[in-house]
């Protein structure tokens, strides 16, 4: 018989291979290995390249920053499925060690968005507002944390993978888009699965709507008012 | 356990309290600062360069540590 532990490690080793291959398959150049998994107890860290250094990306070739990803992951309340404590996804050039954006989630985050970006960039207008509100750190952009729709809607790895190539220019490998594309439809089948045992009222109604005939169980599941309204 | 393989294999391995209690010594060691300033920087949102990284990593090594009922 599974243990909850031994089902935790079957889907954190699945996690990290779905990384490894997402990672080699759309970037070029990529350090081995490229993806690690540390682990003390029932508590895992999977992260990009060693020791959490992140990969290399590339322009023309050339080394010019480096694309960091750090995933904290235990089992959830159920002790059946694979839950992110935390993670973060960033893009930093060699130049200098601040990043340049960073994509943050933090499942128990109360000060700010759970699920947010931060960009380090100077705007005077901006610190100017900032100034103007009485903001403890107007001249800082990055103290700001913009939110990206929360624990189920928040941007995948894959999201950035794409970001850095097709927006910022970095070298890839031919085929990059049919990895990213399969990655984010993994991410948003499990997430919408989620989302579907946190809020099953409303998943119960639309598939009513559709058609569906839905038979309610006995005793009705909660409805998890922190995945409605949490930041 | 660790892997073999080349280029693709992803590397798993287990590491103690004690392994993890000195690497966050030697973050710090690295930085030059203590637990508790770092972390005031982070909550005041003042983080620069190389502490964005160090704190992350201690941010880890935090979680891992965080339950440990092996008794490893």
């Amino acid at each position: 018989m599974t243990t909850p532990a031994d089902s935790l490690k079957v889907q954190v080793d699945t996690f990290g291979q779905e990384m490894t291959s997402l990672l080699i398959g759309a970037l070029p150049n990529m350090p081995d290995p490229v993806v690690e998994i540390v682990s003390h107890g029932p508590r895992y860290a999977i992260r990009a390249g060693t020791d959490g250094a992140g990969v290399p990306l590339f322009v023309g070739g050339v080394e010019l920053a480096t694309l960091k990803a750090r995933v904290l992951c235990r089992l959830d309340f159920a002790k059946m499925y694979l839950a992110v404590e935390s993670s973060t996804f960033e893009l930093l050039a060699k130049l200098d060690r601040t990043p340049i954006i960073r994509f943050d989630y933090v499942r128990d985050m109360n000060t700010a968005p759970n699920a947010h970006i931060q960009l380090h960039a100077h705007r005077g207008a901006l610190s100017h507002l900032l100034s103007r509100a009485n903001h403890l750190t107007p001249h800082d952009m990055s103290s700001l944390h913009i939110p990206v729709g929360g624990s189920r809607f928040r941007p995948c790895l894959e999201d950035l993978i794409q970001f850095v190539i097709q927006e910022c220019g970095f070298d890839f490998n031919v085929g990059w888009e049919g990895l990213v594309e399969d990655g984010r439809e993994r991410w948003r089948r499990l997430q919408v699965a989620a989302t579907v045992r946190a809020i099953p009222d409303a998943a119960a109604k639309t598939l009513t709507d559709l058609g569906y005939q839905i038979q309610p169980p006995t005793t009705p599941a909660n409805v998890s008012m922190k995945a409605l309204r949490h930041w | 356990m660790q892997l073999e393989g080349g280029l693709g294999v992803t590397r798993l391995r287990e590491v103690s309290r004690d392994e993890l209690l000195l690497r966050r010594r030697a973050v710090l060691e690295r930085l030059g600062i203590s637990y508790d300033e770092l972390a005031s920087r982070a909550e005041k949102r003042g983080l620069v360069g190389d502490e964005w990284s160090a704190w992350d990593e201690l941010q880890e090594i935090d979680f891992l540590v965080g339950d440990d009922n092996s008794g490893r």
